[in-house]
This record gives C-alpha cells, structure tokens and sequence, in this order.
C-alpha cells in the first residue's frame, strides 16, 4: 500500500464570482521508501499540493488518501519543513522544538530528551539556548529540520526548504540530511520535496515529478536511479538532468 | 501625609481599573479576530464604543451603581473604575484584534501542521505575541485612565455632590481655596507617579517587548529583572491550568446548542421588547425645549472638535518626523508623552476660564479639547513613523531625496494610515474633553458656553432629556464614523500599505 496517494485532485479559489485553477486533476503515488520531488515554474501549485498532503487545505476536487484511509484535517503521520522557517521568535532552538513535542502531549522530560537528541542530530548542540533571531539562515534551517524530525513523522514534507539558504549553506545542508536519509536512523519512511531546482532535485530524490505552469498538470515523471551520493559533473548526472530539462521546455511549448 | 494617601487611592483606582482593561481587552480583541461570525458584531461595537464620549455616559453608569449599592461608598468606587476603565480598555481591545488579525500565515500553518489545538495556539502563540502591542497601548491607556480620574472621583447626584478621597478631589479643593502651594504639590505627585509608572515599569518592558516581534533582527534583548521575579514567583501552572478550564467551560456551553440557541431567542425578544419600551417612552412628547436645541449645539461642538484635531495632527507632526529620522530617540519621547498626557488639563481648566473671562471661553476650551486629542495623533504617529521600513528612508537618503519632495512624496504617504488612525482617535478624545470644555463652576461664579457638553450637565435632572442628549449624540458621531472616518481608513490602509 502506498504511504500517500492523491487521486484526481484539484485545487482552484473563487475570486469575484470567477474560478481560478490552480491544480488540474493531479495523480501521484508515494510509495513507502521513496523520496519524490516535485519540480515547477514558480507560482505554480508546488507548495499548494504540499498543503494539500499535510491535510492543512482540503482539494476542491479528488481524494487524497494516507495509508489507504481518506483524510480530514492535519494529517498526522507528516511533518513540514518550511521554506522560511516559520520559527517562534520568543522562544529559543530547544523551546521552538519543545513546542511542537508539547502540542502532542509528551511529557516534560520527554520532550527535554527528544528536543536535546534532534539538536545534536542537526549539529546545533551548544546553541539550545539561542534565539531565532541569533542565528544565520543555514542555522534557522537546521532548527526547521530538527522541529520536524522531532515529532519522528513518516512521511516528511519539504517546502522549498533550501531556497531562501545561499548556495554554500544549501549544499552543505542537502548533503547532511541525505546522509541522514541514507543512514535510516529517521523515523521517516517517504519524502516529498518540492523545488524549482532540478539539479537539487537529481541530486536528492528517486523520483522528479515535473509540474506545468497554471492550472498545473503532471506534464512527465523522471526516475533517478544512480547510486547516492551523486556527483552533479557524471555524465549520467547530466543525462538524466538533460531529459528533466526537455520535459520542462516541451510542457512550455506545449502551451 | 494628605497627598500620599489621595496619591494612593487615585493610584489604585488606575491600576485596578487597568487590569480589569487588560484582561477584558485581550479576551475581546481575541474573540473578535478569530471567529468572522463575532468580527462582524464585535469590531462595528467596538468602534461606537471606542468613540462614544465615556464622560456623557458617566452620570447614568453613576445612577445605576449608586442605586444597586444603595449609595453606599462601594457603588461610588465602581463608578469611578468602571468610568476609568472605559477610557483604557478600547485602545487595549483594538490592538489586540489588530495583532492577531495581522498574524503571520506561515506560523499559523506551523501550528496547525503539528497539530496544535486552537486553544494551545492561543496560548502559546497569540498572547506571547500580543506583549509589545498591549505593552504599548498599555502605557497610552494608563495616561489616559489619570486624565479621566480627576473627572470620576468627584460624582455629582442631582444636586449632591460625592468625593471620594483621591488627588482629583484634592485638587478642586485646592483650586476653589485658591490654595497655589497645594496645587503645584498635587500636580507634581501625579507627574511624579506617572514618570515612575512610565520609567520603571513600561521603559524596560517595552525594550523587552521586542523579543515577541515577528522579524525583528540583531540580538535577543535582555529580560528585565521584574520579568525574571514574576516567572520565578508566580505559579503559572495555575493559571496556565485555570485558563484550560474557561476555554473548556466555554466549549461545554457551546455543545449545547439546543439550549444556546432558545437562550438566544429568549435574549433577543427580551431585547426587542425593552428597546420598545424603551423608544416609545423616549419619543412620547412633550419636546421640550432643551431637545429642540440638540442639533444647533451639536454643531457647535462638532466644529471646536474639528479645530482641535486638525492642530494636534499639526502639532504632532514634527515630532513624527523627527522619530522617522532618528529612531532611537523615539523610546524617550515616547515616556515624556506618556508621562505629560496623564497630567488632567482638566484641573486646571477652572483657572484659565476665569483668566481669560467668558468671552474668550471658546479658545480655551479648544485649547482644553487640544489636551484630549493631542496624545492620541502623537502616540498613533509615532508609532506610524516607527514603522516606517528603514530601506525606505535609506533608499531616500540614497537618492537625495530631501526636504519637502521627501515628506511629500514619502514620509507622509507611509505614516498615513496611522494618521488616520491617529485623528480617528484623537476625534473621539475631544469629544471626550468637551463633555467637560464647556461649562465651568468657580467658586460661585459659572462659566458657559453653547454646546452638546453644556447641554448635557444641564440636562443630568431629567433622566429622559439625558438620554436624549446623549443617545443624539452618540448617533451623529457613529454616523460622521461610518460616513467619514471609516471611507478614509479604507483608502489610506489600502492605497499606502507598505508592503508590495
């Protein structure tokens, strides 16, 4: 059984009396295992089927189901790393990550031991007791990834988490959290990442599922199956980049 | 010795009239913002609330605690909180609403990602994020409940007139003894305890503030040690704990909604019925002659409010400008304002009227009217200039752009929401004011001028022809609301929002 299905799902909002689509009839299997990622132009409904599987919007259209069950509301087997953080900032790293362990009713000491494991995992142990507001982008980041590790979801959603990162920091913190992956020290069965950088997107997942600009489609699927970790400049590399790039120029001459 | 213990009781009365501000201001503003259903009824109630003059209300508050506590001292104390009360709670109310209205979408689908529960999303999210506002809006709202205390500790009954000990009354006695030493003595206690409010307890609380403010850089400011001494000496749990069993109750009654519903019902017939009453009781004749002259003094009024705010909006806006310009100094400004706008003009009123004698009456009581409006634009502009992203004005100085192109065509068009908001506030301050501009008694001498205010306190005798006056005048300030202030708001908010 897949971890995550979305079966013909639409999203569109209604806007003075007229409908605007966003998403159109969107297919897609995430199977328990499996890293996906899901490339498209940007302003196209990337982070909007993301909200879509953590439960947070409901589809207009369509079915979305976890685990083969239908759902309503947030779900709870996935956990959100957000594109800008979206940290307290009253509260320090280990509070940010306590909160969360809070709302899911663990106990005191607990949530202190949990907290304290996830900041050692994302090397910011020494910076517990640091503000958000103290910390540089790549650091704020770290802190994302620990808050979401922390609840030990299955299923880990990814919104454009490198993006507002600069380049160094970004390499530097997609290779730590494949090594993470890769190790099978997570609790996490499947990810879902979602991006408008396809040499990311080779670089981590199995699978790059291409998006076409509004309404978005599913315009084609590429699966990468080269060895982790990857070296961008092998010509396998560049070939599987090379067949993503046409995919995405034949979905914009298509329109 | 006599002006500690009035110093006090007026203190006391302040500050327990702000906490009953404060919780009934963040429970409101809360409410309102969270629900569209209580936005639609909550928000337009707060407005008339906000700008209806609190003082033209005072005299049948007063009726009514006098009555319900049989004239005992207990009623009197109420009715002086409660009118000090009135006069804070609004402004901590309307930032409430506002800053959890205003709060960032990303972190509410944080909360609602990891399965947070509205009621932890309140508690946890909303009132840590609340602190700068209401810590802001606290300090406007303290200065304003001292204004309104020289006002409530001296009630008049028909023809009685009650004291209560406190420095407003201290002050009367000294003005109708013409006591000089006594005045200034009264005077400075106030000043003396609104500076040590001010530099004590809101100074480092505001600097502190800054920690709960979205996006605010550099590093985390330090936690003043009367934070430290609360979190270490009061059980939260308690009422972390006492908290959960409100929310709790309120969602017990909310599941039964058979009984809410026939209760509602049952409220809005009981409702409509007195309002019946009520109407054909008001509208019966006799018109006396006193009703007849409602309109032309409510135009009197409406014209010395007008000048008023239109010279506070002058009068502040150097200020603003020079707070845009450096922005460290504004924490210091902003003390000295809230320290100057507690000290009640009022008191001394009684002496520049019989100074400039009845002929002149009409400048002083604009000048009187000016002291009840004037904090407000200051307050809202600052924070207005405050606000002003600094990319802007180095973007400006970058350019070279200078002088009167620069307030032109930037300064003024950023700061013009809270402008707006300012003389919104300012508008219902002078109203306030000239429930008492407009009638002075001094020794045996009385001062008068034409107007709703005067209108009004002659009108106390006869319960009907009050609430004539005062529901008249209610009515025509919502309406030049909706009809003026409301538009404006609109086009000011929407065309110089300051966000791309």
């Amino acid at each position: 059984m897949p971890l995550l299905e979305l079966r013909g799902v639409t999203k569109g909002y209604v806007e003075k009396g007229k409908y605007f689509p966003v998403l159109d009839a969107i297919d897609l299997v995430v199977e328990e295992g499996e890293f996906v990622t899901i490339v498209g132009p940007s302003g196209s409904g990337k982070s909007t089927i993301i909200r879509i599987a953590a439960g947070l919007i409901p589809p207009t259209g369509g079915q979305v189901l976890y685990r083969g069950q239908p759902l309503a509301g947030p779900n709870p087997g996935a956990a959100i790393v957000f594109q800008n953080f979206a940290l307290i900032p009253w509260l320090t790293v280990q509070e940010n990550i306590e909160l969360v362990l809070e709302a899911r009713g663990l106990p005191p000491r607990q949530r202190v031991r949990t907290a304290l494991k996830y900041i050692d995992l994302v090397g910011l142990d020494s910076f517990e007791d640091a503000y958000p507001r103290e910390l540089s982008g790549g650091m704020k980041q770290r802190v994302g990834f620990a808050r979401a590790l922390a609840v030990e979801p299955e299923l880990l959603l990814m919104d454009e988490p490198f993006s507002s990162l600069d380049i160094l920091t970004a390499a530097g913190l997609r290779e730590e959290f494949l090594k993470l992956w890769t190790g099978g020290k997570l609790s996490i069965r499947s990810v879902v990442l979602v991006t408008h950088n396809i040499e990311e997107a080779v670089l981590m997942s199995d699978r790059v599922v291409v998006l076409s600009a509004r309404p978005s489609r599913i315009v084609g699927e590429v699966s990468v199956a080269l060895p982790r970790p990857r070296d961008p400049h092998s010509s396998d590399f560049e070939l599987i980049m090379d067949r993503l790039y046409a995919l995405i120029v034949s979905s914009h001459i298509g329109r | 010795m006599g002006l500690l213990s009035a110093a006090l009781w007026s203190t006391f009365r302040v500050f327990v009239a702000y906490i009953f501000s404060l919780l009934f201001g963040i429970a409101y503003g809360i409410l309102a913002a969270t629900s569209p259903q209580r936005e639609r009824l909550m928000v337009p109630l707060l407005d008339v609330l906000q700008s209806v003059p609190i003082l033209g209300f005072f005299p049948i508050a007063v009726s009514v605690l006098v009555f319900l506590f049989r004239g005992q001292r207990i009623g009197l104390e109420l009715a002086a909180i409660f009118l000090i009360f009135t006069s804070q709670v609004w402004n901590i109310a309307f930032g409430v609403y506002e800053t959890v209205k205003t709060f960032p979408q990303d972190i509410l689908e944080m909360a609602r990602s990891f399965g947070m529960s509205s009621a932890f999303v309140v508690k946890r999210l909303y009132l840590p994020a609340l602190v700068p506002t209401v810590l802001y809006n606290s300090g406007v709202s303290i200065a304003v409940g001292w204004y309104f205390l020289m006002a409530s500790e001296i009630i008049t009954l028909g023809n009685v007139e009650v004291r209560l000990p406190g420095l407003g009354t201290a002050m009367m006695r000294y003005v109708a003894s013409g006591n000089l030493p006594g005045m200034l003595g009264t005077i400075g206690t106030i000043v003396l305890v609104n500076f040590c409010t001010q530099w004590f307890l809101f100074r480092p609380l505001l600097e502190w503030s800054n920690l709960f403010q979205f996006g605010a850089v550099g590093s985390a400011p330090e936690e003043p040690g009367l934070v430290t001494f609360l979190r270490d000496r009061i059980r939260w749990n308690w009422f972390s704990r006492s908290f959960d069993a409100v929310l709790l109750l309120g969602e017990r009654i909310r599941e039964k909604r058979k009984l809410l519903v026939a209760l509602r019902f049952l409220l809005l017939g009981l409702f409509l019925g007195a309002l019946a009453y009520f109407l054909f009781w008001l509208l019966q004749p006799p018109y006396t002659p006193r009703l007849v002259e409602i309109p032309a003094s409510l135009v009197l009024t409406t014209l010395r409010v007008v000048v008023a705010v239109v010279l506070s909006i002058a009068l502040s806006f150097p200020f603003a400008v020079r707070a845009a310009e450096s922005g460290g100094g504004v924490r210091n400004l902003y003390t000295l304002a809230a320290t100057m706008g507690s000290v009640p003009a009022v008191i001394f009123y009684p002496l520049i009227v019989r100074g400039v004698g009845q002929e002149y009456m009409g400048f002083a009581a604009i000048l009187l009217l000016l002291t009840g409006s004037f904090w407000y634009t200051l307050f809202n502009m600052l924070k207005g200039a405050l606000m002003v992203p600094s990319t802007i004005v180095e973007m400006a100085r970058g350019f070279g752009i200078r002088g009167f192109l620069y307030y032109r065509t930037i300064l003024i068009p950023a700061m013009f929401p809270s402008l707006i908001t300012g003389a919104i506030t300012a508008w219902g301050g002078a109203w306030n004011a000239s429930m008492v501009a407009e009638e002075v008694n001094f020794g045996k001498e009385v001062f008068s001028l034409r107007g709703i205010g005067s209108l009004l306190l002659s009108a106390t005798a006869s319960p009907r022809e009050l609430l004539w006056v005062v529901l008249a005048m209610t009515l025509w300030i919502v309406a030049i609301n909706i009809l003026f202030w409301k538009r404006w708001y609109g086009w000011a908010a929407a065309k110089y929002a300051l966000s791309e």
